[in-house]
């Protein structure tokens, strides 16, 4: 026993000569490391304040808008009435129906068209695979660049009746002018064709970055199997490109649901009711007639259907597998 | 102070001796004279010297080192006395802040700032249809008593147009401000053309068909049109029809406040607006105030429907072919059975008010007085007119604005819109019927009805319509 007494060391005294302040004293609390504060809170903190504070807060606030009456200015305050507001909106406001159609119509021809022209372009720009054709790239981005307000004045020119570019062409061919703006027939069309000018380009980049990603060999496979150009686009490259075309169209979808420039700045909304977008509706009675709970109610509705589509969409999206 | 002195300054307050006989008093009792001239200018403070101040006298400067912010519409006049904001400053020594805003941001700024009680605006620029939510609401102040202590030979109340006070500067028998911008609707012609076919200026609006009919089937070879109008929807357009329907003898509603916007003389003079349409420019429908008014100064139609404040456009070489070709005409009217025409040019404006929250009103006040006094309404009807007969009917001035003489004579049987605070949103009803009636989406009396409901539904809502 002797001989080992020497050796014979606590485990705590080496710690202890090594580490002598860990070991020995226990911290003040004051001097805790920062990981027994609660981090999330340190991380999380600000980005849930902001979040509070320009999402949750304003979304809350006007709702509890829709559910009152309340016009700026008016002598009475807010005065709660429930969901008067939205019987109105769905009940009796014949012109809010009107817009309705027209909102539809609109999104469904622009996404629709975008998403074709998209497609066609980001199909012709993937032929190269050399990666070139960078300058048509970088030009088509400028109209998704632009503001809409000035898209909107730029073709406001163009339709021009008397000293517009379009009527000029059109009378070249030896055909009287149109009124683009001004007609019933021609006006949402008008619109929607700014509106594509403006966000095809967009559509056209997600589905090229889409196309570049994609695995080669189902294409080899194909080859080999003797598959046509359209079958191998129609039974690979479609089924492939989904997801992406999915996405691109949801986004462009909540976007083109929110238009509110180009009316504004083209047709404000006419001839008639042609051009008048929900957004723009909402416009009106929120800042035009100053009844705040009545349009935040209608933007309760137009919020209600944006999220009803888009959850169309991304359930489509989770649910989604390829197969080939 | 020695008891002298102090009766001096008394009598230096109450304005009984002029600020030069205080000094020359106070240097003979053996004050230094620089003290003299700064106990003279201290008598001058608005504590002592405002109650006393005529506005507009500029005799003192009582609200000088103060600071105001005007709000103004963006049009040539309120370009025209931005420049002579020095003339003010030295004048009374107010400092001015002018904010020269468009007219859609004009009314949100406006509004935001008054219901918020911001205290932003130490003048707002009322549209004449507002004046029921700025005045009946208690948004400005009532300016009685201000016009009471201004100085009456540079107020001169009695000038303005006794209807364009009543209709843009009062609410119910109570002057809340003074018209500042003035607009009246006419019908310009071009007398070139009207010579060249011994044409008779048209009186009634038959008259005004035939000849707009006769012109384009002469002129339209040439790319001229019988006639252009505002077409496109909006407040333009619904100001146009004004003139129509209220010469056919229909209103927006009757006096219990039930809207009679689809009664049978609206329909027939909506109705008989579309009947001109073959004889306008083809773009008509898409015409706002600017396309309408350069159609007319290209020389594309030869006549015009549109307010007075078009012309400055036309004699502006820069802008227009028509320069000494043109000329204002009072609006055809509707013929009546003695035989008289019925017109009801649609009239349009704007006022200055005071806001209840302003910090200066007085300083506020003093400036009303200036923009809108007899010698400054001379200078500022360069740019644009308003409403007071001394210069409208001044003949150098009718001389150098051809239009003027027949906007006198307008503005004397013109007509207002309703001053209702649920105005614009009955203005949009109708906008929605008379563009979709002109574009051919829904006759004029399915339209119309439409609107009716919708007016009754606003109506009732705004609490006028029991």
């Amino acid at each position: 026993m002797a001989p080992e007494a020497p050796d014979v060391q606590p485990p705590t005294r080496v710690a202890r000569s090594v580490h002598p302040t860990i070991a020995a004293t226990p911290l003040p609390q004051s001097r805790r490391p920062i990981a027994r504060v609660p981090v999330w809170l340190v991380f999380l903190g600000p980005t849930v304040f902001v979040l509070l504070a320009i999402t949750v807060f304003p979304l809350v606030y006007s709702l509890a808008l829709s559910l009152h009456s309340w016009t700026m200015g008016a002598r009475a305050g807010w005065r709660w009435v429930g969901l008067q507001n939205f019987a109105m909106v769905l009940r009796a406001d014949p012109y809010f129906w009107t817009s309705v159609r027209v909102t539809l119509a609109y999104v469904g021809a622009a996404v629709g068209l975008e998403l074709l022209l998209g497609l066609a372009i980001a199909l012709l720009l993937n032929r190269r695979a050399d990666g070139r054709g960078g300058t048509v790239q970088t030009l088509l981005i400028l109209p998704t660049m632009m503001t809409p307000v000035v898209v909107g004045i730029v073709w406001r020119l163009l339709y021009n009746p008397d000293l517009g570019f379009l009527n000029y062409v059109v009378s070249r061919l030896g055909l009287p002018p149109q009124h683009w703006l001004g007609d019933l027939g021609t006006a949402l069309a008008a619109v929607v064709v700014a509106d594509i000018w403006e966000w095809t380009p967009f559509m056209a980049l997600v589905m090229l970055a889409g196309l570049r990603a994609m695995p080669r060999d189902p294409f080899e496979a194909g080859a080999i199997d003797g598959a046509s150009g359209w079958q191998a686009f129609r039974y690979i490259t479609l089924p492939l490109l989904t997801p992406t075309i999915l996405v691109g169209v949801l986004i462009r979808l909540m976007d083109a649901f929110k238009t509110f420039d180009l009316v504004f700045v083209l047709t404000k909304g006419g001839p008639g009711m042609s051009t008048e977008v929900l957004s723009y509706y909402t416009y009106r009675y929120g800042f035009k007639f100053f009844h705040m709970g009545y349009a935040a109610a209608l933007s309760y509705v137009l919020l209600a259907i944006v999220v009803i589509i888009s959850q169309i969409f991304v359930r489509r999206l989770a649910h989604h597998e390829v197969e080939l | 102070m020695e008891p002298d002195m102090k009766s001096l300054v008394r009598e230096l307050e109450e304005g009984r001796i002029s600020r030069r006989e205080f000094i020359r008093r106070a240097v003979l009792m053996g004050v230094a004279l620089p003290i003299a001239q700064k106990l003279a200018a201290f008598g001058q403070a608005p504590v002592f010297g405002a109650q006393a101040y005529r506005f507009g006298s500029y005799t003192s400067k009582p609200f000088a080192g103060k600071t105001i912010t005007v709000a103004l519409v963006g049009e040539p006049r309120s370009d025209a006395v931005k420049k002579m904001l020095p003339e003010f400053e030295q004048k009374t020594g107010i400092k001015t802040n002018v904010d020269i805003l468009p007219y859609p941001t004009l009314q949100e700024k406006q509004a935001v700032a008054l219901t918020q009680k911001t205290g932003a605006y130490d003048i707002v620029h009322v549209d004449c249809v507002w004046v029921g939510q700025y005045a009946g609401q208690g948004w400005v102040v009532p300016a009685t008593d201000f016009v009471n202590r201004s100085d009456p030979k540079v107020l001169n109340i009695t000038d303005f147009l006794p209807r364009v006070l009543a209709e843009q500067g009062s609410w119910e028998g109570v002057v809340f401000g003074l018209p500042f911008i003035q607009a009246v609707f006419g019908l310009h012609i071009r007398t070139d053309i009207f010579k060249k076919y011994s044409l008779k200026v048209p009186q009634t609006w038959d008259e005004l068909k035939s000849t707009a009919k006769f012109i384009t089937e002469k002129e339209r070879g040439n790319g001229v049109y019988g006639l252009t109008i505002m077409g496109r929807r909006g407040v333009q357009l619904q100001c146009t029809w004004d003139n129509f329907l209220w010469s056919w003898g229909g209103d927006w509603y009757d006096k219990d406040y039930r809207p009679t916007i689809n009664s049978a003389a609206a329909v027939e003079s909506l109705e008989f607006m579309k009947s001109l349409l073959p004889y306008a420019l083809p773009g008509v429908l898409t015409y706002d105030w600017d396309e309408n008014a350069q159609a007319f100064a290209q020389g594309k139609a030869a006549m015009n429907l549109q307010w007075q404040n078009a012309a400055p456009t036309f004699a502006d070489p820069s802008k227009s072919k028509i320069v000494g070709k043109f000329d204002f005409e009072l609006i055809p009217g509707k013929k009546q059975a003695n035989g008289s025409i019925l017109r009801t040019p649609t009239f349009g404006g704007w006022g200055l008010m005071i806001p209840v929250d302003a910090k200066n009103k007085e300083a506020a006040w003093e400036w009303i007085v200036w923009a809108t006094s007899v010698a400054m309404e001379k200078e500022l009807a360069k740019a644009m007119p308003g409403s007071r007969r001394s210069s409208l009917s001044d003949p150098v001035m009718q001389k150098q604005h051809v239009e003027y003489k027949n906007m006198l004579k307008s503005l004397e049987f013109s007509k207002g819109r309703p001053r209702l605070t649920v105005y614009s949103e009955m203005a949009d009803a109708i906008e929605v019927a008379l563009s979709e009636t002109l574009t051919g989406g829904k006759t004029a009396k399915v339209a119309l009805d439409d609107a009716n409901r919708r007016l009754e539904v606003i109506l009732r809502r705004g609490g006028y319509l029991k």
